[in-house]
This record gives structure tokens, C-alpha cells and sequence, in this order.
């Protein structure tokens, strides 16, 4: 009987967290799709692609000290990570690993530096790994070395 | 106490350290697959065995991950991810039954990201913990899948295995 009500319990405890994690999981992805900037700007990136093969994106490394470089680029690549990669702003290591802690040259390691680099897709921060983000045509990114 | 007039203890201590290497082996060799390991039906088999010392084999495993990937804050999470599925385990260790500890692999599975998310919380504050979960949900459930599977087949042969073993 114990047991039985055990599993009962731990039954009801996984389904509620499959439900919990299930609909977080889909909100997050719908709220990406709905995105109006998102979906108008894929819709250009089709086009642009037809024409001129590639996307153009901002990318924008902000410091600590608040200095910041613009990088404009133009990349047949998918991700925003394969873009990175591309313009070698980061290394193939972090690249593969998925966790960047140098970014064009700069660190900003936890563990050593007591910072992280917080990435920001059109000024909202990201949910996804850069690995996961999509370019769109005209996508302003911000890559901002942030104190724990 | 030294280990020398109590033969039994070092046996012991000897195959704990030895568990924790398995898991750290098994864990490498199934590193190709996305969240697909064995290390959480280990440590279940092990603690059920062996009570809170099977605390010894989750930190050699731990010990012997930090050396291999290096000290990442990810290699905090391995500090106390594994200490916690021994706790959970522990009270509930003389029972035995299958869908029990398949449910509970299976949770604990569910809940790897979340538990894993604790030191980016206190890093980044709550949005990076809550992006980092949210970012993990796809992987959450994959785990979910594999230990779900992994507990539900390989429990009882591995059990039958442990029994074998007299102390």
C-alpha cells in the first residue's frame, strides 16, 4: 500500500512537471515565432537571400567600461554562433563547447574575471544559446560583458 | 581505525571508488548522446546498496569529470546535482520496485536543468537562471526519455549484479 501510494504520488509529480515544462517549452517557442520584428525580418531575409545570397546583421561588443566596437557583417551562415565563428569573434573551441567566455579577444570568465557575456537579440535579452539564434536580415545583436 | 585491521572497510572503500569510476566511464562513452546516460541509474543501484556512502562514488565520479573537462562553473553543478538523487534515494532505499525508481529517474531527469540552473541564478540573477531553463527545457526532456528507458530496463539486471557482490 505504501508503495502503491508512492507511485501514485511520484506518477502525479512527473506528469505535473511534464505539463509545467511541456508549456513553458511551447511558450517560449511561440513567443519567438510571433515575434512581429522576428517573422518581418525572416520574410525579408528570404527575399534578400534570393538576391544577394547572404544577411546583413549588426553585431555589437559592448565593454565593461562601456567602450564598444560595431562589427557589420554579412554571412551566409544560419546562426548567430556560425557567425561569430565566421568573423572570428570567437574561438572554434567555445564555438563547439556552446559557452563563450571570449568574445573578439575579450574575456569575461566567471570563474576568473567575476563576468559573463549576456547576449541581447534587438535589445531583448536572449533566451537561446547563440548556436539556436536564427539570423534574420537587418538583426541587431548585443554581446555585453556584464558583472556578476 | 586503520583500514589494515578492518579488511571489510577498505573492500568497501575500494569498490565505491570503483563505482564512481564506472560512472565517470559510462559517462564518457555515452557522451555522444544528447542527455542518454546511466550515471543516475549507478548512483540509484549504489546508494540503494550502500546507503549515504554512496556519497564517496558520486565525488571520485565528480573528482574524476573536473579533471577531464576541466573546472567550469557547469563542474559546480556536479558538486551537489549527484548528492541530491543520493538524498532523494536514501529514505527510500530498502524498497524495492521498479517503477519507483523509474519515476524517480525519471523526475530527476526533468528537474537536471533546473537543479543544474542554481549557479547561474546566483551569477546572472533570476533571467539568466530562467533563460538558461528555459534554453534546456528540449534537453530536460530527453533526459527525462533516456532515464526513464535506461531505469526500466537496466534496473533489474544491475540490481542482480550489486546483490552478487558480499561485503
Amino acid at each position: 500500500m505504501k508503495k502503491k501510494s508512492l507511485i501514485i504520488i511520484l506518477s502525479v509529480v512527473l506528469v505535473a512537471l511534464i505539463a509545467l515544462f511541456g508549456s513553458l517549452y511551447f511558450n517560449n517557442k511561440n513567443d519567438e515565432e510571433n515575434d512581429p520584428k522576428t517573422s518581418q525580418s525572416q520574410n525579408d531575409d528570404s527575399q534578400s537571400e534570393k538576391e544577394e545570397q547572404g544577411t546583413n546583421i549588426t553585431v555589437k561588443v559592448v565593454l565593461d567600461d562601456k567602450s564598444e566596437k560595431i562589427f557589420e557583417i554579412k554571412t551566409t551562415a544560419t546562426t548567430l554562433a556560425d557567425a561569430l565563428l565566421e568573423e572570428k569573434l570567437i574561438s572554434k573551441e567555445e564555438y563547439d563547447a556552446g559557452f563563450y567566455t571570449t568574445i573578439n579577444g575579450v574575456r569575461a570568465d566567471y570563474t576568473l574575471d567575476g563576468m559573463w557575456w549576456c547576449f541581447y537579440t534587438n535589445g531583448e535579452m536572449a533566451t537561446t544559446g547563440a548556436n539556436e539564434i536564427t539570423l534574420s536580415e537587418g538583426d541587431n545583436f548585443d554581446i555585453v560583458q556584464t558583472p556578476a | 581505525m586503520t583500514l589494515s585491521k578492518h579488511p571489510h572497510k577498505l573492500y568497501e572503500l575500494i569498490l565505491l571508488c570503483l563505482f564512481g569510476v564506472i560512472a565517470y566511464i559510462s559517462q564518457v562513452v555515452m557522451s555522444a548522446l544528447p542527455n542518454i546516460e546511466i550515471v543516475t541509474l549507478l548512483f540509484i543501484i549504489i546508494t540503494r546498496r550502500f546507503g549515504i556512502k554512496a556519497l564517496s562514488s558520486v565525488y571520485v565520479f565528480a573528482f574524476c569529470e573536473i579533471l577531464t573537462y576541466g573546472f567550469h562553473i557547469w563542474s559546480i553543478n556536479y558538486l551537489y546535482v549527484w548528492t541530491v538523487l543520493v538524498l532523494i534515494i536514501l529514505p527510500l532505499r530498502k524498497i524495492d520496485n521498479i517503477f519507483i525508481y523509474t519515476l524517480i529517474g525519471g523526475i530527476f531527469g526533468l528537474l537536471f536543468g533546473t537543479l543544474c540552473s542554481i549557479p547561474y541564478f546566483i551569477i546572472g540573477g533570476i533571467s539568466f537562471g530562467v533563460s538558461y531553463i528555459l534554453t534546456g527545457i528540449s534537453f530536460d526532456f530527453l533526459h527525462l526519455f533516456g532515464n526513464t528507458i535506461t531505469i526500466f530496463f537496466l534496473y533489474k539486471p544491475l540490481t542482480m549484479v550489486m546483490n552478487k557482490i558480499k561485503l
